[in-house]
Order: structure tokens, then C-alpha cells, then sequence
């Protein structure tokens, strides 16, 4: 059950919105964050100079 | 005034939480927490959640105050004392744009712990030691799985309305959160926006969408009901911060924001300026300055480079925005850039007057810094010099004042299409005036220039 807080005048219609738009944001932020994570994977990693001096 | 170290009694402007409010007790803040924020601040200091912001210099820090409890009271404690407080019509754009990156940084943060941030006021957020932190510990609610974010109109309202305005219309938009200081409503916003950027999904959804939403619901009776998942919430609160991330001041010239590359000073007498200035500070050793048109802060870098507090205003945006761009650049601490309107500045606002101090009240001072300011002052805006001391006289008992003859260029501009009646205008005529309020301790010319620098103290 969803609690009314009554400190800040949520507004009903912003509440609506939340409702209305959130699954698609929730969607594509997941989707962003598991891109990121395999173009993370691949990226080639930084090889370490040689020694000159060998 | 009432000098802050004896100040006692319930903060005037802390009256609309049950959870708590703020008091004052020999010119230190408290807050008292009230029995109905129990388990949130319980859950607040015990989850992990107030060390993390904390250290990562998002919310002051506070000590538990021992001691006999007031009736109705859960706990006593005792915040870092801030040293200035400004409020968000007096930011740059990217004090205000940091300032809603920090509240959504900080909503991130709770919701990892369970918790959600029950207002997003962006009065809540005060800079401190050059960065946004939350002064409110009682911002934060226990999240039941499923709750929509409550506060998130009013970060709207507070923060994202007033940013896209400046943003996509004119800096100048800033000031209506003068006007409407619960922020800009999502319809009138939604209304002021450039058809383009209406197709933008981030200020489409936010503004837009929501006013819409916002118009559609109005009137209803019944308690909103919506469920919205923590993966929603999250994309909700990502979106909000790539929209606010990509959201940048235009390139504008302004009549001041680029006044130090252009100035008939020469090197030479622009570093005979600092030396002055260096010295007259010198002799005070203020430990709190206010910098009255400071534009980029060039001058206030001496102030605060010996050790001052130093409030650096302008009534340039884009001299304002330079400053505390720099300030963020070289990592200062004791700088606080603010848009302040000399000829009108911020006025006490709210609830009887009292919720929000105005800005002379603020700035009260060791020092003031008021250089190429008075002509400005006298003659652009027609206020008796007399007037200028006596308000230059309420703020502080030390004055650094540059007077700037007719003969200057700068004078010579403001006076090409003005009759002169500024007849009392001449250094004896500032010297005289000001010497109702002030003695001079010492006076010294600009080499290179014909501008002339005082020391003053105010009489007693």
C-alpha cells in the first residue's frame, strides 16, 4: 500500500505521472546500465610501458 | 540587528515540519527532533546512510546534544554552523545546476538505503566551503516498496523549471523564484518554453507532461494512489540528472560579464589596485568580507587569499557564473559568488516577511569591498551619495571604496546621453558626504589612473 505524505504536496498528478512514464524510464535505465557493463567488459585494459632498462 | 551570539529562540522560518524545527540557543543553530521522525532518523544514522553523505560532503554533519529532552522530543542535536547563508535566486546557473545534481545525488544515495527524500527544496541545500550540502537531516523518510517519490515536484519546481529557463530563454528568469518561492509552477514554465525544446524527452516529460498531468488531477479529492517500483524510480531520477546535466548557459555577453578584459586600467594600475587593496585589508584583518560588485571575484581573491570569508556579489549573471566557475576550478573555499542587484537587493520574503532573510541582513560584515562601484551607484542609478554611505554604513565598520572621477572613461560613458546634475560629484563632494557615517584613515591614488582608493571606519 502507498503511504500519503503529507509534509510536501505531492500532487496527485505528479504521482500519475510517476506511474505513467516510470516503468519506461526503469526500463531504459536498466538497459543503459547493462551496455555500459559490457562495453566495460571489452574495453581492451591498459598494457604497462616496458622497462628501458631491461 | 540582534548580534548572532545572543540570538535565542525558535528559528522564525522553521514552523511548517511536525517532524521537527530549528532553534537557537546563545547564538548557536539546533534542531530538535521531534518523537513523529524517530525511526527515519534512527534508520538515517544507523543504515549506513548519514556516514556515506557525510563523507562524500552532501549533508552537515551533526553532534547529539545530552541533556534533558523538551517535551515532544525525540532527540537534540547540534548542526555545523554554517557561515553564510544564500538562497537560490542569488546563484549563478551553475550554482543552482550543482545544487540539483547534489539533490539528486543525494536521492540516489537514500534510496540504496531505503529511504527517500521527502522534499527536495532547494532551499535545503546551502554551500559550504564552495559546494552544495543538505542543511535538512530531517529530510529523509523510510521508502515502503512501491511509494512514488513525493518530493519530485518540487524538485521540479525548485530546480529544473528555473535551470531550463535560463537555459533555454533568458538567465534573467532566474529572479522569478523571487516571486514564487515554492519554485516555478510546471504550467508557467511548460508555457515560457521554446516550442523546439518541447521535443526535447527530458524537459518534454518533466515540464511539460507534468503540468499536464499536474492540470488534468487538480481538484481531485481523493489521495494520489500510484505504485512505483524502485527500478522506475531509479530511471526517473537518472533521467531528471542527464536532462539537468545537459542543460547549459548560452554564451551570452552581458553589459559586466567580461568588464575586467575590457577596463581602462592598465596592468600596472590594475596591480597598483591590488597592492592598495592588500594593504587596507592588511590593517583590518577582517575575518568576514562582503564584496559589493565584485564581478569575477578578482578582488575578492585577496580578501579571501588572507584568510576572510568573503561574499562576492554582482548584478552580472555572467560575472557571477565566471566566479564561482573559477572558484570550482581552483578548489577555493572561502568564496561565495552571489547575484545581488545593489539597487534592489534580495528582500526579506515569506510567510510574514520572516522565511527568508533578506540580503543586507545577510552580508553584514568586518569589511566591505566597494570598488568601481559608486559611480554605478550615484550617478546610473541616481542614489544620493549621503544614501550610499548610509547603507554602505549598515553593513559594516570598515569600508574599501574606489571613487571614480567624471574624468573616467567609464563615468564619461554613463553621462553620454544623460544631462550632468550630479554636481555633488567630485572627491570633496564624496569625501563629504561619506563623512557623515565614516572618517577617512587613509586615502591613496591609483598610479596610472585617476581613481582614488579610501580606507574608511565607521563612526561610532
Amino acid at each position: 500500500m502507498v503511504r500519503f505524505i503529507a509534509y510536501v504536496d505531492p500532487s496527485t498528478g505528479s504521482f500519475a505521472l510517476q506511474a505513467a512514464v516510470g516503468a519506461v524510464m526503469g526500463v531504459s535505465f536498466m538497459m543503459r546500465n547493462r551496455v555500459r557493463i559490457i562495453i566495460n567488459k571489452f574495453k581492451k585494459p591498459r598494457s604497462a610501458k616496458p622497462d628501458d632498462t631491461e | 540587528m540582534i548580534p548572532s551570539k545572543l540570538k535565542n529562540g525558535r528559528e522564525q522560518s522553521s514552523f511548517r515540519d511536525d517532524w521537527g524545527f530549528v532553534f537557537w540557543r546563545d547564538g548557536l543553530i539546533y534542531r530538535q527532533v521531534n518523537a513523529p521522525a524517530k525511526d527515519a532518523f534512527e534508520h538515517l544514522m544507523s543504515s549506513g546512510l548519514y556516514d556515506t553523505l557525510v563523507k562524500q560532503g552532501l549533508l552537515v554533519r551533526h553532534e547529539t546534544v545530552a541533556g534533558e529532552l523538551p517535551e515532544g522530543a525525540h532527540v537534540v542535536i547540534r548542526p555545523e554552523q554554517l557561515p553564510a547563508i544564500s538562497y537560490p535566486y542569488e546563484w549563478s546557473f551553475s550554482q543552482l545546476k550543482d545544487a540539483a545534481l547534489a539533490t539528486l545525488k543525494i536521492q540516489t544515495l537514500a534510496l540504496r538505503h531505503g529511504m527517500s527524500l521527502r522534499d527536495a527544496s532547494a532551499y535545503n541545500i546551502q554551500f559550504v566551503a564552495g559546494k552544495p550540502r543538505l542543511i535538512d537531516t530531517l529530510s529523509f523518510e523510510l521508502r515502503p516498496e512501491g511509494q512514488p517519490w513525493v518530493a519530485y515536484q518540487q524538485f521540479c519546481q525548485h530546480f529544473l523549471a528555473p535551470l531550463v529557463l535560463m537555459a533555454r530563454v533568458d538567465a534573467d528568469l532566474l529572479q522569478l523564484m523571487r516571486v514564487h518561492i515554492d519554485g516555478i509552477p510546471l504550467p508557467l514554465a511548460a508555457r515560457l518554453l521554446p516550442i523546439k525544446d518541447r521535443l526535447n524527452f527530458g524537459l518534454a516529460t518533466h515540464i511539460s507532461l507534468h503540468a499536464k498531468f499536474q492540470r488534468q488531477h487538480e481538484g481531485t479529492a481523493e489521495k494520489p494512489q500510484a505504485a512505483v517500483s524502485a527500478t522506475s524510480l531509479a530511471g526517473l531520477i537518472d533521467s531528471l540528472e542527464r536532462t539537468v546535466r545537459s542543460l547549459k548557459l548560452p554564451k551570452n555577453k552581458t553589459q559586466w560579464g567580461d568588464y575586467y578584459d575590457h577596463t581602462n586600467y592598465s596592468d600596472a594600475s590594475f596591480e597598483v589596485k591590488g597592492k592598495i587593496v592588500a594593504d587596507f585589508l592588511d590593517q583590518i584583518k577582517p575575518r568576514r568580507v562582503v564584496d559589493l560588485g565584485a564581478n569575477d571575484g578578482s578582488f575578492s581573491r585577496i580578501a579571501a587569499g588572507q584568510g576572510a570569508l568573503v561574499i562576492s556579489s554582482d548584478i552580472d549573471p555572467v560575472a557571477v557564473e565566471r566566479n564561482y566557475l573559477q572558484m570550482k576550478a581552483n578548489g577555493e573555499t572561502n568564496l561565495l559568488p552571489l547575484l545581488v542587484d545593489l539597487t534592489n537587493p534580495s528582500p526579506a520574503l515569506g510567510w510574514a516577511g520572516r522565511e527568508r532573510q533578506s540580503f543586507t541582513e545577510r552580508a553584514q560584515a568586518d569589511a566591505a569591498l566597494a570598488l568601481a562601484l559608486i559611480h554605478h551607484l550615484a550617478i546610473a542609478a541616481n542614489v544620493p551619495l549621503e544614501q550610499v554611505a548610509e547603507y554602505f554604513a549598515s553593513l559594516t565598520p570598515h569600508l574599501v571604496i574606489e571613487f571614480v572621477p567624471k574624468s573616467d572613461s567609464q563615468v564619461k560613458r554613463l553621462l553620454a546621453t544623460r544631462e550632468d546634475i550630479f554636481r555633488d560629484y567630485t572627491p570633496t563632494g564624496f569625501e563629504s558626504a561619506f563623512a557623515r557615517y565614516f572618517e577617512i584613515v587613509e586615502r591613496r591614488e591609483v598610479t596610472g589612473s585617476e581613481r582614488l582608493m579610501y580606507l574608511m571606519r565607521r563612526k561610532k
